[in-house]
C-alpha cells in the first residue's frame, strides 16, 4: 500500500495542473494496473492477491447519475518442481478466477483533482483451483491425483472508488469494495488409482467482506 | 471510444493470460525403500545411558523396520506428497525450521512441528495434549485435512496394501501380510518411540560430575538447575517434567489459539494459552520455538523468559513473582506485587554471560546419534526406470 501511495504521489508532482472536467456526460474505460504494479515495481511481496478481480472496466454517466460494468479474468500456473532429495514428487496447481459486474454509480466531486464515486453492483465470480499430482508406481503405472475447489459466488457489491484526474482524459482511481453474498463451493479429491475413495463435497454460504482500496485503476476519459 | 475499445478488451484479455500453461512432465518416478538385508536393532540402548527412554513399552525390531518406512511413506497423504518425515525431519531432530509447515496441498499447519524425542517417556502428544495414546496419535497426522488428508482409515490400508514391498515388512512384523489401521498405527509409534536420546554432552557428565563441561555451560547448568525456575517445569530425565505436563508461559496477554481446552482451576475461567512443555533433549535442533515458532534462536527464547513473560492471569505460577521470590502461596499476596490484576511477571535479570551460558547448557542436551544413524533414515530412493 505504501508503495501504490509513493507512485501516486509521484505522479502527482510530476502532472500538469488542470482541472478535473465536470462533465456530466462521458465515458471511461478502466484497466486494473495492480499486477503491473507488483510485477515491475516488485517492493517485497508480490503474493497479494488482487483486492479488484476485474481487469477491464467501463462506465457511461448521464447526468446525476451512471451505470458501470467489469470483467476480470485472471489465470495463474505454478509447477513446484520435486525437491532435491527427491521425497516430494512436483505438483502443478492452476487458478482461475473469472469475475462480471454491472451496476449504478453516484457522483461527488471532492476537489479540483479528487472527485468520489459511489454505488453498488450486482456480480457473479467464479474461482477455481486445481493442483495435479502425478507418480509412478512399481509397475510403471501413472497414478494421478486431482484437488479442485470450484466457487460460484453472486451478490451485491457496494463501492467507494476514489478517482485523482491527471489530465481531463486520464486519471487514476482505487475502490473499496463491499461485499454480501451467496457462494456455492465444490470440493473434488480424484485419485486415477483409488477411484472407490473419490470425493465431492458440496456447500453453500454466504460471505460479508469489505476489500480495502488497494488496487490502482488506469482510467481514460473519452 | 469505438476504435479503442476492442483493442483494450484484446490487451486485457492478453495479459490475463500472461502466465499460460508450460507443457512439463512432472511426473515423478516410483519411490521403494531399500533396508538392510539384516534386521537393524531398534531396542538397543547405549551403555552411558543413566535412564531407559523407551518408558514402560519394549520395541519390536521387526514392527519399527515396518514403522520407519511407514514414516517416511508418501503414499500415505492423498497426493503422495507428504510422508510424516516430510515435516519431522531427521537432519532437523525430527522436527522443522518451519514456523508452520505446508501440508499436502499447500495449506499450513496451525502449528509449530515439534521435534520427536523420546516419546516413550511421555504421557500426552500434540501441543495440547489431545491425545495420550501414541499408537493413536502417530495416524493422526495421516488423516488430518491439512496435514497429509487421507480422512478415512480405509483409503490409508488401501494404499499400503497396494504397495507389494509391504507384503513382506507385515509378514516380519506381524506373521500375516493383513494391513490394518490399527497395525499401521503400532509399527509407526515403535519406530517413533525407538527415537530415543540419552547420549547426550549431559547425559554423559552425570557419569563424570561434569568434568566434560565447559565453565561456561556448568555455568548455564547452576543456573537453569538450582537459580532458575527453568528445572521447575523442564526437569526430569526427559526435561520435560514428568510423564507430559501443559502451561501458561505468558507468550500473550490473550492468546488467539487457546491450546489446552478445559477450565483453569485458580481463575475458574476457560484456559488459555496453555500449551505442552516440549523436551529439551535436542533443543538446538528443533529451532524455531514455542507452538506457533514465533522464537528462531533459542537467544531468543532466553530473552524472552529473561524479560519478555507478559502478566497473563494464567501465567504458570513459576514465572511469577513471588511463588520464586519466596512471597507467599499466592502472588497476589506478595506485597512487592505491584500489578493491578494480580499477576507480576518474573523478571530473570540475566546478565548477557548468564544467557550465553544458559544457551551454552542447553546445546549440550544434543545428542547427534539420532540425526546420523541410518536405521532413522529415510529409506526410500527413486526406482530406475
Amino acid at each position: 500500500m505504501k508503495q501504490l501511495l509513493a507512485i501516486f504521489l509521484i505522479m502527482i508532482s510530476s502532472s500538469v495542473a488542470m482541472q478535473a472536467q465536470d462533465t456530466l456526460n462521458f465515458t471511461e474505460i478502466g484497466l486494473n494496473a495492480t499486477p503491473f504494479v507488483h510485477q515491475y515495481l516488485s517492493f517485497g511481496n508480490n503474493d497479494t492477491p488482487l483486492s479488484s478481480p476485474y481487469i477491464l472496466t467501463g462506465e457511461k454517466r448521464c447526468g446525476r447519475f451512471g451505470g458501470r460494468v467489469g470483467i476480470g479474468l485472471i489465470s495463474a500456473n505454478d509447477l513446484e518442481k520435486a525437491d532435491d532429495d527427491n521425497t516430494r514428487p512436483a505438483i502443478k496447481t492452476n487458478e482461475l478466477t473469472l469475475a462480471i459486474r454491472a451496476g449504478i454509480v453516484a457522483y461527488k466531486n471532492l476537489s479540483r483533482r479528487f472527485s468520489l464515486k459511489y454505488g453498488s453492483d450486482l456480480f457473479f465470480q467464479y474461482d477455481m483451483t486445481r493442483s495435479v499430482t502425478s507418480t509412478t508406481g512399481l509397475f510403471g503405472e501413472t497414478q494421478k491425483v486431482t484437488i479442485s475447489d470450484y466457487t460460484y459466488e453472486t451478490g451485491f457489491s457496494p463501492f467507494l472508488f476514489l478517482q485523482f484526474h491527471v489530465t481531463p482524459q486520464f486519471s487514476l482511481g482505487t475502490e473499496a469494495l463491499g461485499r454480501l453474498s451467496v457462494l456455492s463451493t465444490v470440493s473434488k479429491e480424484e485419485n486415477s488409482q483409488f477411484p472407490d475413495f473419490n470425493d465431492r463435497q458440496e456447500s453453500i454460504g454466504t460471505r460479508f467482506a469489505i476489500s480495502a482500496p488497494t488496487s490502482l485503476f488506469l482510467i481514460l476519459r473519452f | 471510444m469505438k476504435n479503442y475499445l476492442p483493442l483494450l478488451i484484446v490487451a486485457a484479455l492478453a495479459i490475463a493470460g500472461m502466465q499460460a500453461c508450460k507443457k512439463e512432465n512432472v511426473t515423478a518416478g516410483a519411490r521403494v525403500p531399500v533396508l538392510p538385508s539384516a534386521i537393524q536393532n531398534y531396542s538397543e540402548l547405549p551403555a552411558s545411558g543413566t535412564f531407559n527412554p523407551f518408558g514402560f513399552a519394549s520395541i519390536s525390531n521387526e514392527k519399527a523396520t515396518l514403522g520407519r518406512v511407514l514414516f517416511f511413506e508418501t503414499q500415505l497423504s492423498v497426493n503422495n506428497r507428504t510422508s510424516c518425515g516430510t515435516c519431522h525431519n531427521q537432519r532437523k531432530g525430527f522436527g522443522t525450521h518451519n514456523s508452520v509447515d505446508e501440508g499436502f496441498n499447500g495449506a499450513m499447519t496451525s502449528r509449530n512441528v515439534p521435534g520427536i524425542v523420546n516419546p516413550g517417556l511421555q504421557s500426552s502428544y500434540f501441543w495440547d495434549m489431545r491425545e495420550s495414546n501414541l499408537n493413536a496419535m502417530v495416524t493422526q497426522p495421516i488423516a488430518n485435512h491439512v496435514e497429509m488428508g487421507l480422512e478415512e482409515p480405509e483409503y490409508m490400508t488401501a494404499k499400503v496394501t497396494a504397495l507389494p514391498y509391504y507384503n513382506q515388512l507385515f509378514q516380519s512384523a506381524y506373521g500375516d501380510e493383513n494391513v490394518t489401521s490399527e497395525r499401521i498405527g503400532e509399527a509407526l509409534a515403535h519406530f517413533v518411540r525407538s527415537m530415543v536420546s540419552c547420549n547426550s554432552k549431559f547425559d554423559q557428565g552425570k557419569n563424570s560430575g561434569f568434568t566434560n563441561f565447559t565453565e561456561e555451560e556448568n555455568i548455564g547448568r547452576q543456573l537453569f538447575m538450582n537459580d532458575l525456575p527453568c528445572a521447575g517445569c523442564h526437569g526430569g530425565d526427559n526435561f520435560a517434567g514428568w510423564g507430559s505436563q501443559a502451561l501458561n508461559i505468558g507468550l500473550e496477554e490473550n492468546y488467539a489459539d487457546p491450546g489446552v481446552p478445559g477450565t483453569d482451576w485458580n481463575t475458574g475461567q476457560p484456559m488459555n494459552g496453555w500449551f505442552k512443555v516440549p523436551s529439551l533433549r535436542n533443543v538446538a535442533l528443533t529451532a524455531p520455538y514455542m507452538h506457533d515458532g514465533r522464537f528462531t534462536s533459542l537467544e531468543d527464547v532466553v530473552n524472552f523468559y529473561n524479560s519478555g513473560i507478559k502478566a497473563h492471569n494464567q501465567l504458570s505460577f513459576n514465572l511469577r513473582v513471588g511463588w520464586n521470590g519466596g512471597g507467599g502461596i499466592f502472588p497476589e499476596d506478595d506485597p512487592n506485587n505491584t500489578n493491578p490484576n494480580g499477576v507480576q511477571p518474573l523478571r530473570m535479570n540475566l546478565s548477557t554471560v548468564e544467557k550465553k551460558a544458559l544457551v551454552a547448557f542447553l546445546n549440550t542436551l544434543t545428542d547427534e546419534s539420532i540425526i546420523t544413524q541410518n536405521k532413522f533414515s529415510d529409506p526410500f530412493v527413486i526406482q530406475p526406470q
